[in-house]
């Protein structure tokens, strides 16, 4: 017997067909379905059971919304219900809804759809956002009535989000809170056609659809793909056709391939020093300026990104691009160890200060390791004046237990994920009894921040956050460092992406070219 | 050979509680929790605890443990912290992944290993020999994260001869899944390729060199007879144990393969479920993992057992 022979023909009998087997991922342009690479599971796909800002981009598909955000300023506009206005003192939102559309399941969208959705939201006591909401009235078969106690001005900017997301109540019904986390039925695009935890969710086009121009595609695949490098490889082999999130660092291996391009995204996010300012050294508001003083957020912001991204070092808690912000106000701090130590020596320093500041493994969302920085960090505060002594801990879960609840020191390395709407941010890190501010105090904003409640035109909006700017920047109760910014990847013909100043991808918009 | 049997089956019990009394411990051990994960590092204390609370966390240590082994015996793991989703449905959905990524892997470790080591035990200290082992070397030193980047990058996204991620199960047509465990199967056997080589090798010199052979050669009898007729045989009691060992070894292998291949199998699985700190899914993987480490030892000690009546003590 020749083995030889046997051995070499059994080869080719396997190889030769292996070479021509289909890869089932790889790109079928005819089936219109874009493949997404995203790295977490949802958390529920009942938007009244999660609670993940990452459910957003597979909630987008399921749900429309009755409002929505513009994608350029982040005012709340129409969507299901095609207006809205205030009665009674601002404590009364009426909505009036579209009347072509419908549920997956065929069940009507109406007003009673609109009130059995928004009990059965509050009902579910996860979100606390409906929480002002006393009662709903319906009105008429598309007119529905809002009622709050006290004004709440933000509540258009609430129903744009996660608890505008209509279910249909007959789902509601046959599933309730128990199954809808996994048997979603909404108005969206796109309806669900299988969730596959820890790999894949897929769903395909809604055929009626009430508007008429989306969806533009057949179905979309969400991949989890939770490798970096994974995600990279995915798209340079042509398995997926956007990853929505990818480290800077392969900006370079990107553009040396024709076929894909990469995006940089501002966002509403910053990453920050969270300071106890009822504990020293930082119940000191000269210690705390001197602290801005110490550090230099564009080396900083460089070193996170790398070249590719440019550095968007953060003074305020909104960025620059975004209407809140004071732009006079936003270069107020940058790197001056000399004018830090001036500060220190007026506070009653003259030798310097030294602190303890948590660090979790990642920080700015979880897109940089913290320890990429720390270490510059305390080189730069070195020679401010202040000796910066870390405490890693393994998560941000452990840091912020012993930030906020031991007081166990006096900074936290962190980032704030922003909200569309200005006013929770502003509440959130400045009303004294907020848990994202330890000190206690709102630094004379109490009364500023109560007006932002009340509606009110935007040049009057603009002022009061003005004034609420001149205060942070004065008092600086948390250290901004840099805006975040997300750089996401395309293969070949997706266009149709919108700006995401959000940080939360809306991919409905997406198409083939 | 019964009562062989039986001994072994005894000692996993004590063996089973000491594991799952070691996961437990260890994961609720590390700091942090789940809440962070589910709500975001910017979420108010109180929704935390609220989170907390309905997810039974604040209840004692030893009152989680003995709820969580009461569920285990009566074959619940629980559910996702995450997702709420059963973690057994979970479990069950991937473990044929590794499970088929694991025999594969063996069985290729196996085909390639054990004839390596056979010639470099017949042409002990020849040129081909020292060329065995110093590959079976590099085998051993090259970190398997890197290969596996190495390959994709050549095969996949220079040559595209092969896809970069992904898996195809048989059952969705067996090219295609051939296609897409080549470089996972690939990368996770470098390791147990090298490991069963040199094994061998060492086996198979030892057999050689027994008074049996001596007299088989005196004999006459044919080479081949010798090599695999009275050598192998004896050495298979030294290679099937070290199968065994690669076996259990390669779990973990599997975990880092399947991340960076983004196969859905138990390893990506236990991946994602310890970054978003979902407990009962980390406890049911590793136990799991426990369960097929206890069978395939407990396989390889009965095997041993068959092979090798010497062992039957």
């Amino acid at each position: 017997m020749n083995y030889r022979k046997i051995s070499a023909t059994a080869a080719l009998a396997v190889l030769v067909p292996l070479a021509f087997a289909p890869d089932p991922m790889l790109a079928d342009k005819a089936s219109n379905i874009l493949r997404v690479a995203g790295s977490e599971d949802p958390s529920s796909l009942d938007p009244a059971g999660g609670v993940a800002s990452t459910d957003t981009a597979y909630l987008y598909t399921i749900y429309d919304r009755l409002l929505q955000f513009d994608n350029e300023t982040l005012e709340p506009v129409p969507m299901l219900a095609k207006s809205f206005e205030w009665e009674n003192d601002f404590k009364t939102l009426v909505l009036v809804l579209n009347e072509d559309v419908t549920f997956h399941d065929g069940a009507a969208f109406d007003a009673a759809a609109v009130k059995t959705y928004i009990e059965y939201y509050k009902a579910a006591n996860r979100n606390r956002d409906l929480d002002p909401i006393t009662s709903v009235e319906v009105r008429g078969p598309y007119t529905v009535a809002l009622h709050t106690d006290a004004p709440y001005a933000v509540l258009p900017s609430v129903l744009a989000d996660r608890a505008g997301m209509v279910v249909s109540p007959q789902a509601i019904a046959e599933f309730g809170h128990e199954a809808l986390g996994t048997n979603p039925v909404g108005a969206g695009p796109f309806k669900l056609v299988s969730w596959e935890p820890g790999n894949k969710v897929e769903v395909e086009a809604f055929d009626a659809y009430w508007r008429e121009d989306m969806p533009k595609l057949s179905g979309i695949t969400f991949l989890n793909i939770a490798n970096a490098t994974a995600r990279i490889s995915a798209l340079m082999g042509g398995q997926v056709d956007f990853v929505e999130r990818i480290d800077p660092v392969n900006i370079p291996v990107i553009e040396r391939n024709p076929n894909l391009r990469y995006r940089i995204d501002p966002t509403l996010a910053f990453s920050a020093l969270n300071l106890n300012t009822a504990m020293a050294p930082f119940d000191d508001k000269k210690v705390r300026q001197a602290l801005a003083y110490s550090i230099d957020r564009e080396a900083i912001g460089k070193l996170s990104y790398g070249a590719d991204v440019p550095a968007s070092p953060a003074n305020l808690i909104v960025p620059d691009n975004y209407w809140p912000s004071t732009e006079e106000l936003q270069g107020t701090y940058t790197y001056q160890p000399e004018t830090a130590k001036a500060l220190l020596a007026e506070a009653g320093h003259p030798d310097g200060v030294a602190f303890t500041m948590c660090t979790p493994p990642t920080f700015a969302s979880g897109s940089v390791p913290t320890d990429k920085v720390s270490d510059l960090m305390r080189e730069q505060m070195k020679a401010a004046g202040f000796t910066l002594n870390l405490e890693r801990k393994a998560s941000i879960g452990a840091c912020i237990e012993a930030f906020n609840g031991d007081k166990a020191m006096p900074a936290l390395i962190i980032g704030w994920s922003g909200r569309p709407a200005p006013y929770m941010t502003y509440s959130s890190l400045l009303a004294a009894r907020s848990p994202f501010n330890p000190g206690g105090t709102d630094y004379g904003a109490g009364d500023l921040l109560e007006s932002l409640k009340l509606p009110a035109t935007r040049e009057e909006l603009e002022a009061i956050y003005d004034e609420l700017n001149a205060i942070w920047i004065d008092e600086m109760p948390w250290l901004p460092i840099f805006y975040t910014q997300t750089v996401s990847a395309f293969g070949p013909d997706v266009a149709g992406e919108m700006p995401n100043l959000a940080a939360k991808w809306d991919v409905t918009s997406f198409y083939f070219e | 050979m019964l009562s062989l049997f039986l001994q072994r089956l005894l000692m996993l019990v004590p063996t089973v509680i000491l594991g799952t009394l070691l996961i437990f411990s260890i994961v609720q051990i590390t700091p942090g929790g789940p809440a962070y994960a589910i709500a975001g590092a910017d979420a108010t204390p109180e929704f935390v605890e609220r989170i907390n609370e309905e997810l039974g966390l604040n209840d004692p240590l030893p009152i989680q443990y003995v709820n969580w082994l009461t569920d285990l015996i009566q074959g619940s793991f629980g559910d996702s912290l995450v997702s709420g989703q059963p973690v057994s449905d979970l479990i069950w959905n991937r473990l044929p992944v590794t499970s088929v990524l694991a025999l594969e892997t063996l069985l290729v470790s196996f085909i390639i290993g054990l004839p390596l080591g056979l010639t470099a035990a017949i042409r002990a200290n020849t040129g081909l020999d020292g060329a065995i082992r110093v590959s079976s070397g590099l085998g051993l030193a090259i970190p398997e994260f890197w290969f596996g980047i190495l390959v994709v990058n050549l095969f996949a996204l220079q040559l595209f001869w092969l896809p970069p991620i992904g898996y195809t199960p048989p059952g969705d047509g067996i090219l295609s899944h051939l296609r897409s465990v080549i470089l996972p199967v690939a990368t996770l056997s470098l390791g147990p390729i090298a490991v069963i080589t040199r094994f061998t090798r060492s086996a198979m010199i030892e057999a050689l060199e027994g008074p049996y052979v001596r007299t088989a050669w005196a004999l006459g009898i044919s080479r081949r007879e010798v090599y695999f007729r009275f050598a192998l045989k004896n050495a298979m009691t030294s290679i099937v144990t070290i199968v065994g060992i690669v076996a259990t070894v390669m779990m973990g292998g599997a975990v880092l393969v399947e991340s960076l291949f983004a196969i859905p199998g138990l390893g990506q699985l236990m991946v994602t479920s310890v970054l978003t700190k979902d407990f009962p899914v980390v406890q049911g993987v590793a136990v799991a993992l426990l369960a097929l480490v206890i069978v395939i030892n407990f396989t390889v000690d009965i095997l041993v057992a068959a092979i090798d009546p010497r062992t039957r003590t």
